[in-house]
């Protein structure tokens, strides 16, 4: 507990400069001040109770600096999806890299970065910068806030439908010291605005660092936004992410992640449906293997009627993996219409790995419908058996079910290009078969 | 019919709710270590008992109280509790006619016949008046058989051994907070043993009722069910209306050895409070089952109506190999009780399974929550869990919740949970009175239908009984 | 092609078969009928290794090799097939891509070259042609959501792609109307040949007046009892099974 308390005021001092804004220097102290007080959560509380954060103790981190890098265009090449043009950019150890981004040119779709904002346009996110994150179990978003400097800032005009999606890569390169990097990305949607966004996390090499980024997603009456999100992480590398989505009447929310890498992985989407008649669906599929930890927490708070929510997390733990999924439905007084639906099915395979969920339900309406259910269990031996049955040898018979299962989580993915390339990585990341593509 | 409608059916009654004049020996409020020593020695208790007691004690004043359940109430003062009242004319009657009357009438008007007459057919009941035992009927016919049952305080002096090795193995002094209360301050309880091979002859049941103003009652309960033997036990309680809050924390101990199965029923009827949450009972219980041998069973059945606040989880260790616990729960709320109830299934032997059935129904500013564990080990190869827990609304102001914990290190184990929530529709409602059935009629056939899985699970005078008090629970809730 | 020789199983410890013994000839169409309950499914999925049926006693040789001795998939790669009573569901994996694994594996096995999805796509295409099955049947996952006949369309579709030499159909006519019915015949029919052998097993005659047999054996009581021509059946479908028994027990 001490050496991590100490670790979060640690970073703060060594990040120590300010960044000129007065409003925002004041809510960087504040935060600041808040990490010290409550310091980073244990799994005393309740949100954390499946996930410790000793690994973080082995890390020796310090704050990344904007350091430059070495990387030509052309070392970007492994991470393209083929027949999938997009907007990029690029972020490396924590910091936007505008030479290997591809920015649009467009009123419609402004794009561009925390650190290089003006002052106009910054003021436009202040709301989302200022939010308090007061509670001991949001300490690393409050962190972020008294840290992060860098970051995606994001604004499609009402009505705008940008004709490619934005792809935002996070590339950990090794450094002598394994680096935290705080990352803050705002994305507004105008009325009616849609986009389509697909987050990275990747790295060259086995580097040790911590990422800690927030994402905060505004959608306005009637916007559109599509999250694919690919974790793929080094086995060194942590992340702790959180994403607030607020949500208004009649908007829509997809989202899809992808957990394939990482060391110790924590994400937290809070969805807000505070608009009537919005609709949020939020899909996870994580398929681990070595000691990896993955915990994904979700929280649906259905403040306004006639809204729709549906979590659909599938996962698959060999090894001695751990996953970790914490579903929370809220519905709040008066949010009468509700209709929300919550899944999590999960494969274990190895005797070493373990999985811990926790679907849960609040509810204060009685005019909703809510329906969930978990599920842990081994593949289906009737369909080992129909498969063997036609020739297939068990260990590919194995896999084909293991892939199948994953697949459900893949297929919600509009793009079909996209949906390949995504297929193609969770296949050659598949326990047993991981030979066949490397 | 709207949703006020329903809402003006729910008029509650409590017919439990009156008041026993009859003189006591009650202890003044207040909690330490004299106050541990002086229910010992009123209770005639072995040294041994005492030293239990205060080492329970010690651990309590250590601990700190409870706030992760979905309850909400304020802070309990401890030192304005009575830990100890008894009816004067004790000790122990010899035989029903020195009962005193008032007692024997008590339990007349809450449906527990207990003088000999009378007696409820083929139900042994031991009778429990705010902190002691005052009668244990068909005594005669239990001991041929070879079972125990008396009061527990019984159980210290008559059964020493036994009591030594079973108190506490289940669920011990320091497990939590209200646990480790009622190991220092427990007044009495039923104790049950039946021996090897041995199908206990009629129901067990014990009847609580707390009378006294600004008493605690703290009992304890220990069913030690030998190799191939089966017992089915139930267990009622009520109290007086007041509008004070009385606190309530007792400790079940079920120890099943090979083969040997235990059922175990509760009909909760105690005081809930009135219609604008003031006074009620405080109910924070531990009940806990071991099933330490090869292809034992345990299985918990209850029917929750009463309390103003619950906060209890009947639980199964399933240790040995081949076992199977079970859980049937209805629990309503109303008004303003809350209630945070479910089990644990904790699997660590082979092959063991698990099946739990809750049914909450939620009306007026009720607020339930179901919450469960279910915990595989590493080496509990081939465990089996179903879920299933399903909610009902009765109007707009209550609350119902699901908090399930699912932990699996077996990658053979299967766990399956399944929750759903759903109101009372109109369309169903109008479809009842359309074929000419009246609204109240029509809601508690609807709720019956909800609850049927688990009234099926109750012996038979007890399912009337739980679905009687249902619909007394629910009158008013409805529109 | 196929024998067995006094076989006794046992699905959870219960023994089903209790000496059965029958033989097969290739070119043969061997009609399977018994009352419920008598073992015919049981005998059907003995012989294509389904796991939870254990064989306690006998043997059966098929192409002159131990078939107990072989896992499901070298059975089906050696040319047995079983069609399912109730084909097995199975979300998120597409019937083509399915099909095509199968048959890679077993012309793999057999040292034939695998089909690119071309050639493949060209084979099913007119299986699906000469079987009257809409293709649509190849974008669904396997038999995911598939009504009771589209499953039973979809194993006579998968039979006739992959070619076995040993068809086992286990009651594929149950709850099939008329036209489905004749589907599961043509498939067989356009399948019968020298080097193949059906054993066909059902509850009742009719479909073997869309796939006549060559032989018909009663089995009661996990053993066959009796066995004759085309005319047997025909003889149980008008007098029940009945009449069997007693003789047999006589």
């Amino acid at each position: 507990m001490r050496q991590r308390d100490s670790l979060a005021r640690r970073l703060i001092e060594q990040a120590g400069a300010e960044v000129g804004v007065d409003w925002w220097d004041s809510v960087r102290r504040d935060h600041a001040q808040r990490v010290a007080d409550t310091g980073l959560p244990s799994r005393r509380q309740e949100n954390w109770r499946y996930t410790s954060l000793a690994r973080l103790d082995k890390q020796e981190l310090e704050p990344a600096r904007n350091r430059g890098h070495a990387l030509q265009a052309e070392d970007m090449a492994p991470f393209g999806i083929p027949d999938w043009p997009a907007e990029r950019m690029v972020f490396i150890n924590g910091f936007f890299v505008p030479e290997l981004s591809c920015l649009p040119d467009s009123m419609d779709l402004r794009v561009t970065s925390l650190r290089s904002v003006d002052d106009p346009q910054l003021e436009g996110f202040r709301p989302l910068l200022e939010r308090q994150f007061q509670s001991p179990e949001s300490a690393f978003a409050a962190l972020n806030t008294a840290i992060a400097v860098d970051g995606a800032l994001i604004e499609v005009a009402a009505g705008a439908q940008p004709e490619h999606p934005l792809e935002c890569i996070y590339l950990t390169l090794p450094e002598e010291q394994a680096l935290a990097c705080h990352l803050r990305n705002m994305i507004i949607l105008g009325e009616g605005a849609r986009l389509s966004l697909m987050e990275r996390f990747v790295s060259m090499g086995e580097p040790s660092y911590l990422s800690n980024c927030v994402n905060q997603f505004r959608l306005s009456e009637g916007a559109r936004l599509t999250h694919v999100r690919l974790q793929q992480e080094s086995s060194a590398g942590s992340l702790i992410t959180r994403t607030d989505v607020e949500q208004s009447e009649r908007s829509h929310y997809e989202y899809c992640g992808i957990d394939l890498g990482g060391n110790l992985v924590r994400h937290d989407i809070n969805v807000s449906l505070e608009g009537s008649d919005s609709a949020a669906s939020v899909a996870g599929l994580y398929a681990l293997d070595g000691e990896r930890h993955v915990d994904n927490h979700v929280r649906m708070d259905h403040r306004s009627r006639d809204a729709r929510s549906e979590t659909f997390f599938k996962g698959v733990m060999d090894d001695r993996s751990r996953a970790v999924f914490n579903g929370k439905v809220v519905v709040q007084p008066g949010a009468d219409g509700t209709d929300a639906s919550q899944t999590n099915r999960n494969l274990l395979l190895s005797r070493q790995a373990e999985v811990d969920t926790k679907p849960e339900l609040e509810i204060y309406a009685d005019d909703v419908k809510c329906a969930h259910g978990a599920t842990v269990g081994q593949l289906d031996e009737d369909q080992m058996f129909y498969l063997r049955s036609r020739g297939i040898s068990q260990d590919d018979a194995r896999v084909l079910l293991i892939y199948a299962f994953c697949r459900q989580v893949v297929d919600r993915l509009e793009s079909e290009s996209l949906r390949d390339y995504v297929a193609g990585q969770v296949l050659g990341h598949l326990p047993g078969n991981q030979e066949e593509t490397e | 019919m709207s949703t006020e409608q329903v809402e003006d059916l729910v008029q509650r009654r409590y017919d439990a709710g009156f008041v026993t004049d009859i003189e006591s020996d009650t202890v003044p409020p207040g909690l330490d270590e004299s106050v541990v020593r002086l229910i010992s020695a009123k209770k005639e208790e072995p040294e041994w008992m005492l030293e239990w007691r205060l080492a329970a004690f010690r651990r309590w004043l250590e601990m700190d109280e409870p706030e992760w359940a979905h309850v909400h109430y304020p802070k309990i003062d401890f030192q304005d509790i009575s830990y100890y009242s008894a009816p004067k004319t004790e000790p122990k009657y010899q035989s029903w006619d020195e009962v005193d009357p008032k007692l024997i009438e008590t339990y007349d008007k809450l449906g527990v016949p207990l003088h000999e007459r009378a007696k409820l057919a083929g139900v042994a009941v031991d009778a429990v008046f705010d902190s002691v035992s005052v009668g244990t009927t068909f005594r005669k016919e239990l001991a041929e058989a070879g079972v125990i049952f008396c009061s527990f305080s019984e159980a210290v002096k008559d059964y020493p051994e036994l009591v030594k090795q079973y108190l506490g193995s289940v669920v011990p002094p320091g497990d939590n907070y209200y646990a480790a209360l009622n190991s220092a301050v427990f007044s009495d309880g039923s104790f049950v043993f039946i021996p090897k091979g041995v199908r206990c002859p009629m129901e067990l049941s014990t009847y609580f009722r707390i009378n006294e103003l600004n008493t605690g009652q703290f009992e304890r309960t220990l069913i030690v069910a030998e190799d191939d033997s089966y017992v089915s036990y139930l267990e009622g309680c009520t109290a007086p209306m007041r509008d004070e809050n009385q606190l309530h924390a007792a400790v079940v101990e079920l120890v099943a050895l090979d083969r040997a199965q235990i059922k175990y029923s509760t009909v909760q009827n105690w005081y809930p409070g009135d219609e604008e949450g003031k006074g009620g009972i405080y109910n924070f219980v531990t009940k806990r089952g071991d099933c330490r041998g090869v292809d034992s069973k345990i299985s918990w059945t209850q029917v929750e109506t009463g309390s103003a606040v619950t906060w209890k989880y009947p639980s199964c260790i399933l240790r040995g190999d081949g076992s199977s616990g079970e859980f049937y729960s209805v629990a309503l709320t109303h008004n303003f009780q809350q209630a945070d109830t479910g089990t644990k299934m904790v699997h660590i032997g082979r092959n063991t399974k698990s099946h739990i059935i809750s049914k909450g129904i939620s009306a007026g500013r009720g607020q339930n929550a179901y919450r469960g564990l279910v915990q595989v080990h590493r080496r509990a190869d081939n465990a089996r869990n179903y879920t299933q827990c399903d909610s009902l609304l009765i109007g707009d102001r209550c609350g119902a919740h699901t908090f399930p914990y699912i932990e699996t290190r077996n990658p053979t184990a299967n766990v399956e949970h399944e929750a759903s929530t759903s109101k009372i529709s109109e369309d169903q409602l109008f479809y009842c009175l359309q074929r000419g059935i009246g609204e109240e009629d029509a809601v508690s056939m609807i709720v019956d239908g909800f609850c049927k899985e688990v009234f099926r699970e109750l012996p038979m005078e007890f399912a009337v009984e739980a679905k009687k008090l249902l619909e007394v629970s629910l009158e008013g809730a409805v529109g | 092609m196929l024998k067995i020789e006094n076989l006794h199983a046992e699905v959870g410890g219960k023994e089903i078969l209790k000496g059965l013994s029958l033989e097969v000839a290739a070119g043969e169409v061997a009609a399977i009928m018994g009352p419920n309950g008598s073992g015919k499914s049981t005998l059907a999925n003995v012989l294509s290794g389904r796991p939870g049926y254990e064989v306690t006693q006998g043997r059966v040789s098929y192409q002159g090799e131990d078939l107990l001795a072989l896992s499901p998939e070298e059975r089906a790669c050696a040319g047995v097939f079983l069609a399912f009573q109730y084909p097995v569901e199975i979300p998120g994996v597409n019937n083509t891509y399915f099909l095509r694994a199968a048959l890679n594996a077993q012309r793999k096995a057999r040292g034939e070259d695998e089909l690119d999805s071309m050639e493949f796509l060209k084979l099913v295409r007119e299986k699906l042609k000469t079987l009257h099955i809409k293709d649509d049947l190849l974008h669904r996952a396997v038999n995911e959501g598939f009504s009771g006949g589209e499953k039973k369309r979809n194993e006579v579709f998968q039979m006739a792609v992959l070619e076995p030499r040993l068809g086992i159909l286990d009651e594929t006519d149950s709850g099939l109307d008329i036209d489905a019915l004749k589907i599961v015949a043509d498939g067989v029919n356009q399948l019968r040949g020298e080097d193949r052998a059906f054993v066909v097993v059902t509850h009742y005659q009719r479909l073997l007046d869309y796939i006549v047999p060559d032989s018909v054996h009663v089995l009661a009581d996990g053993q066959i009892v009796k066995s004759g021509d085309k005319d047997l059946a025909l003889k149980l479908e008008s007098e029940g099974y009945g009449w069997v028994a007693r003789e047999s027990a006589a």
